[in-house]
């Protein structure tokens, strides 16, 4: 079953003051998450991510289109009752505690009294928050305040989550944490949706991604399946100061650097690196992917955009 | 549902008591308040009519204001600081 399904969502803002234009902000999107699915929603800023997140949680409301989330209308506020949602760079009641936060989400979401005390401490310690009882939220770090808003999102364990740039303003620790909670989630079966811009973390997690740029959805699939088409290039670097044979013949572009020599060539080639390397007995220092695959995708698709664009103009 | 109006409602009143900026008016409220004893004496005869004509002036007035203001800020502040999101996206209805 499709835990989430878009049928068409689409968003035109009115801009201007006298003269009113229209803006879209959001195609016509079509999309279906299956059940139990990390689902990776990517695009670079400005690409109409967090207004389909809003219109899903009935923030924003569509121009056209409907969704349906867990087989029922998505405003409906019985699915409301089972999902979480995270905004982007989530903001709180200042003058609250971190419990009292929770507590209070809790009773809106209609988590029975006795039950919502036990949930509360074990969400604050899921997500690293300990040792701020009695601290007000607005003597929270940003990243304490990304912590409580993803507690907050599954205080009341839902079935579906949406997280917008859940990883945004964490140290590395935290997005290691934060990446493990995710996974978490999925183990106990949950569906979780979340935007991003950083594709090393849908790379990590994600079974599917859709890209989206401009308002316009450019592609979904497993990230296999979309990174089939493009390969990555990848950094070979040894020791020495000569060049191999074997390496001219591939079309790699050399640079020597004191001791050791650096070349450029695509993923497909790195075998036959390795092995021209060993021929000649030169120590291979170190093979570092220049670019993941699936950024190498999300490139050529935003550049594609971008030339599309141009051409219209 | 109604049990979750009660709910928003604590969780306002709460804000609106510990954000100290509130304080204000009803020190203000306390001071007129006093003030009406010493104004009620230089007045000839009719002391316990001053006190309690600027006592319940203050009263009101205040109670006005107070209102008012936690009125105005109500709503806007929770938009403007995106508070209301998390509380939107739950089974809240709007109206």
């Amino acid at each position: 079953m499709a835990a989430i399904e878009i049928l068409g969502l689409e968003k035109t803002y009115m801009v201007g003051f006298w003269h009113k234009r229209p803006k879209r902000a959001l195609h016509p999107l079509h999309l279906a998450v299956q059940d139990g699915e990390i689902f990776g929603f990517l695009g670079p800023n400005g690409a109409g991510k967090t207004t389909t997140l809003k219109m899903l949680m009935g923030l924003v409301f569509p121009t056209a289109g409907t969704a349906t989330i867990l087989g029922k209308d998505w405003i409906d506020p019985e699915v409301k009752a089972q999902i979480g949602f995270l905004p982007e760079q989530p903001y709180f009641y200042d003058y609250l505690t971190a419990h009292e936060l929770l507590d209070y989400y809790g009773q809106l979401s209609g988590v029975p009294g006795r039950e919502r005390k036990r949930r509360v401490e074990q969400v604050l310690e899921r997500v690293g928050l300990t040792d701020i009882k009695g601290v007000q939220l607005r003597k929270f770090s940003k990243g304490m305040l990304q912590r409580a808003g993803i507690a907050q999102a599954i205080l009341h364990n839902p079935r579906v989550v949406f997280l917008d740039e859940p990883m945004s303003g964490l140290d590395p620790l935290g997005r290691r944490e934060v990446r493990d909670l995710i996974l978490q989630l999925q183990q106990e079966g949950k569906t979780v949706f979340f935007s991003t811009h950083i594709l090393s973390d849908a790379e990590a997690l994600c079974d599917r991604v859709a890209i989206i740029n401009k308002g316009e959805l450019r592609g979904v699939g497993s990230i296999e399946e979309l990174t089939k088409s493009v390969q990555g290039k990848v950094e070979v670097v040894w020791q020495g100061t000569q060049v191999p044979a074997g390496m001219k013949s591939l079309g790699a572009e050399c640079h020597v650097t004191g001791e050791t020599v650096r070349a450029v060539i695509s993923e497909s080639q790195q075998d036959a690196a390795i092995d021209a390397l060993r021929r000649e007995r030169l120590r291979l220092i170190s093979i570092i992917p220049v670019r993941t695959s699936l950024e190498s995708y999300f490139v050529e698709k935003l550049q594609h955009s971008q030339t599309t664009a141009g051409t219209l103009v | 549902m109604n049990a979750r109006i009660a709910h928003i409602a604590f969780n306002t009143f709460r804000e609106a008591v510990r954000d100290r900026v509130l304080y204000n008016p009803i020190a203000f409220a306390l001071l007129i308040s006093a003030a009406a004893i010493f104004i009620g004496q230089i007045s000839i005869e009719i002391e316990r009519l001053v006190v309690i004509n600027l006592g319940l002036t203050a009263v009101s007035l205040f109670g006005v204001v107070i209102t008012i203001f936690i009125g105005i800020g109500l709503v806007s502040k929770e938009i403007e600081r995106r508070t209301l999101y998390t509380v939107l996206s739950r089974p809240v209805r709007r109206w």
